[in-house]
């Protein structure tokens, strides 16, 4: 029997895994970046990377007087092979779930505010649930224990950073720099 | 079993609690990117939340309208019973007062009844309401209550007069009781000159009077005329009683003191004699059965309570009772909160007849999400 869980964790952890799948797929970009793109000889300068790795090849220049000169390029591989970089442009989520009986419990009115009380009924619902099947289109198929009685469709999009979020990479970035 | 109102809080609760955790995700991956050197240049992930769909199927096991009192609708109800209380208090006052000046009967209570009385009845009014503010469950029957009660006082705030045999027991504007002649026409004729306390004492002396009347043995004598006011006056002798009685209508004045009196006493002789039983089909109104124990006094059979004043006192009452609970049922519905009980767990929609399945779907979209501050920007907050 699976448990029945809380429908935020049933909500969120989608929506976590995407950013999650994300920050993978950004970490195995940094890899390749690391891996490909510089030497690992570590020297002095840049203990963690090494030198950047390069492409070096010469080839016989025509001068302006007429004469030929063989010249040497060094090209950072980097700049001539494509970085894989992905990034989760939107994300669409759907999923059915079978809820069970809600749990009720009754509030603490201290943190009720100054919402009328009266109102507002002091009894907590949370509600758990299970994934479930899609209801069936034929009304007369055998219901199932596990047939859904609700639908959640979510369409995920990149977000821009909020300010906070900024603020914070800010002050990680400086603290960076300064030891 | 929940109210589908709890049911899509908590919903909105968890979508909100979910949001926060991909958020928290993007925090801890915030700290992981600052301290790697390449990652460091790249965008954190953070995802919004650009459409979000939830369909929720339920079935409705009841639904539930209960009233709720906020201290508004608290208010409210409490001005409207002051403003109802003030309203009866007043309209008892001037209908009271209007038949106390065209019945012959009342017409000595003056300016009855007078502003403090109006004042204390709705302060007694209004209190004998604040059981039915305090709670608007079953208002209805609290307010028939409330008008038992206050149909019950009517006796004590609205006073009554008594006939008998050409008198009537009368009240005067002091709190007293006169006895007073009436004609044949029903016009006041002349007063005992006594004050009564109550109206079974001046009953009595009527009783006494008319017994001697009807005896012959009444005596008339010391007439007189008052030099100020011109009213005729005399005495009277009925067997130990022996008291002044003095014309009330200043236009009979114009007969000598002894005629008027013995006139006036010769007709209430005959009329004594021969009582003249009036037939209930020539006045539209059945004979008014004498209460079965009465605690006043029974010997006349023609003595007769009455009650106009407590009987427009107790319509009034009735007519403006059905006002209050149709106004206070305004009130209570305007507050009142309709409350679906609705079972969304499987195990019950399984029993449920899939028809009586009911869909509940609801968008949110990006600016759900978002916190704008006056000018629509997104707030740092």
């Amino acid at each position: 029997m699976i448990t029945p869980r809380y429908i935020s964790e049933l909500l969120g952890a989608p929506m976590a895994a995407v950013i999650q799948a994300e920050a993978i797929a950004a970490k195995a970009t940094a890899n390749f970046i690391k891996e490909v793109g510089f030497t690992k000889a570590t020297d002095a300068s840049d203990p963690d990377f090494g030198a950047v790795r390069t492409i070096t090849f010469s080839y016989q220049r025509v001068n302006a007087d007429g004469t030929i000169q063989t010249a040497t390029l060094a090209i950072p591989l980097l700049t001539i092979i494509p970085i894989p970089s992905l990034q989760v442009a939107e994300a669409e989520i759907e999923f059915d779930l079978a809820l069970t009986q809600p749990e009720v419990s009754t509030k603490s009115t201290a943190n009720s505010g100054s919402l009328d009380k009266t109102f507002l009924n002091n009894n907590d619902v949370r509600l758990r649930a299970i994934f479930g099947k899609k209801p069936s289109a034929n009304p007369n198929a055998p219901a199932s224990s596990v047939t859904a009685n609700m639908n959640v469709k979510i369409k995920l999009v990149q977000a821009d950073l909020a300010v906070g979020m900024v603020q914070l990479l800010n002050i990680l970035d400086s603290s960076n720099k300064e030891t | 079993m929940s109210q589908l109102n709890q049911i899509i809080a908590s919903l909105l609760s968890d979508i909100n609690e979910a949001k926060s955790k991909a958020d928290e995700s993007s925090r801890n991956l915030a700290r992981i990117y600052a301290s790697d050197d390449v990652l460091k240049f790249f965008p954190v992930p953070k995802i919004g939340i650009q459409n979000l769909e939830v369909e929720l199927k339920y079935a409705i096991e009841s639904v539930e309208e209960k009233p709720f009192q906020s201290s508004q609708s608290k208010e409210r109800l409490a001005a409207y019973v002051k403003n109802f209380s003030e309203d009866l208090a007043k309209e008892l006052r001037i209908e009271l007062s209007k038949e106390s000046l065209s019945n012959e009967l009342y017409k000595g209570l003056g300016s009855y009844p007078s502003q403090g009385w109006e004042k204390n009845v709705a302060k007694m009014i209004s209190g004998e309401l604040e059981s039915v503010t305090s709670s608007l469950t079953d208002f209805s029957r609290s307010i028939q209550k409330v008008q038992q009660n206050i149909q019950k006082s009517i006796p004590e705030l609205v006073p009554i007069a008594v006939k008998s045999e050409g008198f009537a027991a009368v009240p005067t504007e002091k709190g007293s009781y006169e006895l007073i002649s009436f004609d044949k026409a029903g016009i006041r004729d002349f007063k005992v000159v006594k004050e009564y306390a109550s109206e079974k004492e001046a009953i009595l002396d009527a009783n006494l009077i008319s017994s001697s009347i009807s005896s012959n043995k009444l005596v008339l004598s010391d007439f007189s005329k008052d030099p100020v006011s011109k009213l005729d006056a005399a005495k009277i002798k009925a067997g130990n009683l022996e008291v002044p009685i003095q014309v009330v209508n200043v236009k009979a004045a114009s007969i000598a003191p002894k005629v008027l009196f013995e006139a006036s006493f010769a007709e209430k002789a005959v009329f004594l004699k021969n009582p003249v039983r009036i037939q209930p089909w020539l006045i539209g109104r059945p004979a008014a059965p004498a209460p079965p124990a009465s605690p006043r006094p029974t010997s006349q059979p023609n003595q007769e309570e009455d009650r106009t004043l407590q009987e427009i006192a107790s319509a009034i009452l009735k007519k403006k009772m059905i006002q209050l609970e149709a106004g206070i049922s305004k009130i209570a519905m305007e507050t009142v909160s309709t409350g679906l009980q609705v079972a969304v767990d499987i195990e019950k929609l399984k029993l449920v007849k899939p028809e009586n399945i009911m869909t509940i779907k609801f968008t949110l979209n990006s600016q759900d999400f978002t916190m704008l501050d006056d000018n629509s920007n997104v707030s740092i907050l």
